[in-house]
């Protein structure tokens, strides 16, 4: 049974993420902050994590820094979950560990169907990072004006 | 006028004058016919005597008044009535000169004042106009930016400023400096001398101007070759929106009294317009606030296209920007980017899980009709017609192929043709049912090859210089050709 950590400091969207999970038969973890975030991670090494950005005491950046750092955690696939919806938020999050970055408000089901297809593929190659990155600059580009 | 007796108006001032000549007209009748009755009485009594002494004319035929002149009473008497006379006279003439010369002035005065009276009302009348264009500009910064700038080439000022609270400091503010050219003062000594006047108006809760020699901050102003300075505090509901400052320099009339009741009214309508633009940005934020929740909607129902409606809102109004169009077709543009696809929203459940390329013809024609489903559902909302003509066009082929309408080129609405490249773009660079992302590169590739059939040629190259700008180059070769569709 695969595990999936939620990071995330509002309550209401951790409740939210473990009742749809559970319902599709995955096993949660939460943690409040980056620290606590980094505490499970090395406890429990889950199959996925659920990523807020801002975070008190650690935020998300720090968190992912983190994982870059410590070779025991760079295989966990990460997803993104924040209500950061620029470009420019985007690509300094495209770290290693990220397979994709989900904006808030989001829909539960859509994030569900993704952590799925996560869990089925979870190697992303640095090719195709590095294209999503190409992407989010040219976004990002198009967004500031010129 | 003011200072004319007790501030009479203008045209009290010209019936007074008109009076004042019919009286001296009057006075001048009564004088010739006081002189031609006294050349009479002297006529006759000449003649008298001269009739006197003409020989063969009996005694006593004409009667001999000639005792009357000789006597030295007469005599006396009436030249000393006819000295009073021209004495009373010539007082009464320079009282009325003096008189007239005060109306003359009053005139003058009053006509500078109507000239004045002018010029406020057809600065109003400009300013009306300004403000009139400004709704569109939506933001009232810019709003009280232009204001400044036309009142200052108005009024001939040195320099003006825009000076506002700044966000989430008390105390503190911060200057949008003006300084026309030419002038002696440097941007630096601008911005102290229009912080230090916002705080003068902030103090005094109303307009304020600088003429007082004796004032400390006037002093400081003289130092730094300012002549005078108005500043008026600008309301939005009860908040301190702004306050806008003008100053004059050795070059320009100083500003008196008389201008501070002439910005007054520039004040006022200034605050009308920022109070319509407030209410207008709310609008936005309502509108904005429905798009995310309906966009959410969307992608609730097509699981896959997590994101996608926000960055082919993005893309769509860089677009846009690149291709100058103006800033309410580009929110307009983000906006339909974000809800495009809203029509898929009512899509069956069947349809909407089927890959678009090998659908049924049935299942086709019901799945080619969401552009005019999702267009139809945005008019029930308040959203500008561009944003539900872009989302109804935005499956149209520039070639004239495409859904619903088969429109072809231009008749296609312009951000239609945006939209629909902003959208292939986004697509083919995601993740999807039928295949995962390809790089910008082959996707833009593919694009090219397809500019003139499916896209609008000058869409895709503002898509290359938005491309190249990041960095990003078409990879040329056929390899992607087929990525996009």
């Amino acid at each position: 049974m695969n595990r999936i950590l939620v990071v995330d400091d509002d309550p209401v969207i951790v409740e939210l993420l473990t009742a749809f999970f559970e319902l599709d038969g995955l096993e949660i973890s939460q943690a409040a902050n980056g620290v606590e975030a980094i505490e499970v991670l090395l406890a429990e090494s889950p199959d996925l994590m659920i990523l807020d950005l801002m975070l008190p005491q650690m935020d998300g950046y720090a968190v992912l820094e983190a994982m870059d750092a410590d070779e025991r955690l760079t295989k966990i696939p990460t997803i993104i979950l924040s209500a950061k919806d620029k470009p420019d938020a985007q690509i300094k999050a495209w770290t290693g560990n990220v397979r994709a970055y989900v904006t808030k408000p989001f829909d539960p089901n859509s994030l569900v169907e993704l952590v799925k297809r996560t869990l089925e593929s979870p190697e992303m190659t640095d090719e195709a990072r590095e294209a999503r990155i190409r992407k989010l600059r040219m976004i990002a580009q198009a967004d500031g004006g010129g | 006028m003011d200072a004319a007796d007790g501030g009479a108006k203008p045209e009290e001032a010209a019936v007074d004058l008109a009076r004042g000549i019919e009286r001296r007209r009057l006075q001048l009748q009564v004088l010739s016919y006081f002189i031609i009755v006294s050349l009479a009485v002297m006529l006759v009594l000449s003649l008298i005597s001269l009739s006197n002494i003409v020989p063969g004319l009996p005694k006593g035929a004409v009667p001999d008044l000639a005792w009357v002149w000789q006597t030295y009473f007469f005599r006396v008497l009436f030249l000393g009535f006819v000295l009073a006379v021209v004495l009373y006279l010539a007082t009464r003439e320079r009282e009325q000169r003096v008189k007239n010369d005060a109306l003359t002035t009053q005139l003058v005065e009053a006509r500078v004042e109507l000239e004045q009276d002018v010029n406020r009302m057809s600065f109003a009348a400009e300013l009306s106009d300004i403000l009139a264009n400004v709704r569109d500009a939506a933001s009232q910064s810019a709003a009280v930016e232009q204001a400044l700038d036309r009142a200052l080439t108005f009024y001939g000022g040195a320099g003006g400023a825009v000076v506002r609270p700044a966000p989430g400091a008390e105390r503190s503010a911060e200057a949008v400096v003006t300084v026309r050219p030419g002038t002696p003062i440097d941007n630096v000594t601008a911005q102290a001398v229009a912080v230090k006047l916002a705080m003068r108006v902030a103090q005094a809760g109303g307009p304020f101007l600088f003429a007082d020699d004796k004032d400390e901050d006037a002093h400081y102003l003289r130092v730094n070759g300012i002549t005078s300075a108005i500043g008026i505090p600008l309301r939005v509901g009860a908040r301190l929106h702004s306050v806008l400052c003008l100053w004059t320099d050795l070059a320009g009339r100083p500003f008196g009294s008389s201008d501070v009741s002439a910005f007054r009214i520039l004040a006022h309508q200034l605050e009308l317009a920022l109070a319509r633009i407030e209410v207008l940005s709310e609008k936005d934020e309502i509108l904005r606030g429905i798009t995310r929740t309906l966009t959410m909607v969307v992608e609730a129902r097509d699981r896959t296209k997590i994101g996608h409606g926000e960055n082919v809102g993005r893309i769509a109004e860089g677009l846009g920007r690149r291709m100058d169009l103006e800033p309410g077709k580009l929110s307009s543009l983000r906006m339909a980017g974000l809800l495009h696809d809203i029509g898929l929203a009512s899509m069956p459940e069947g349809i909407l899980s089927e890959d678009v390329d090998r659908m049924s013809d049935a299942h086709r024609r019901i799945y080619e009709q969401h552009p005019l489903w999702g267009a139809q559902t945005l008019s029930q909302v308040m959203f500008p017609e561009e944003v539900t003509d872009a989302v109804r066009a935005h499956h149209e082929r520039y070639d004239g192929n495409g859904y619903p309408h088969r429109l072809k080129a231009r008749d296609i609405p312009l951000a239609g043709r945006i939209l629909a490249v902003a959208d292939a773009f986004e697509a083919a660079t995601s993740d999807s049912r039928s295949g995962s992302a390809c790089s910008p590169e082959e996707a833009l590739s593919s694009l090219q090859a397809q500019g003139g059939t499916a896209f609008d040629p000058a869409v895709v190259r503002a898509l290359e210089a938005v491309a190249k700008e990041s960095g990003v180059e078409a990879t040329g070769g056929q390899a992607a050709a087929a990525a996009v569709k």
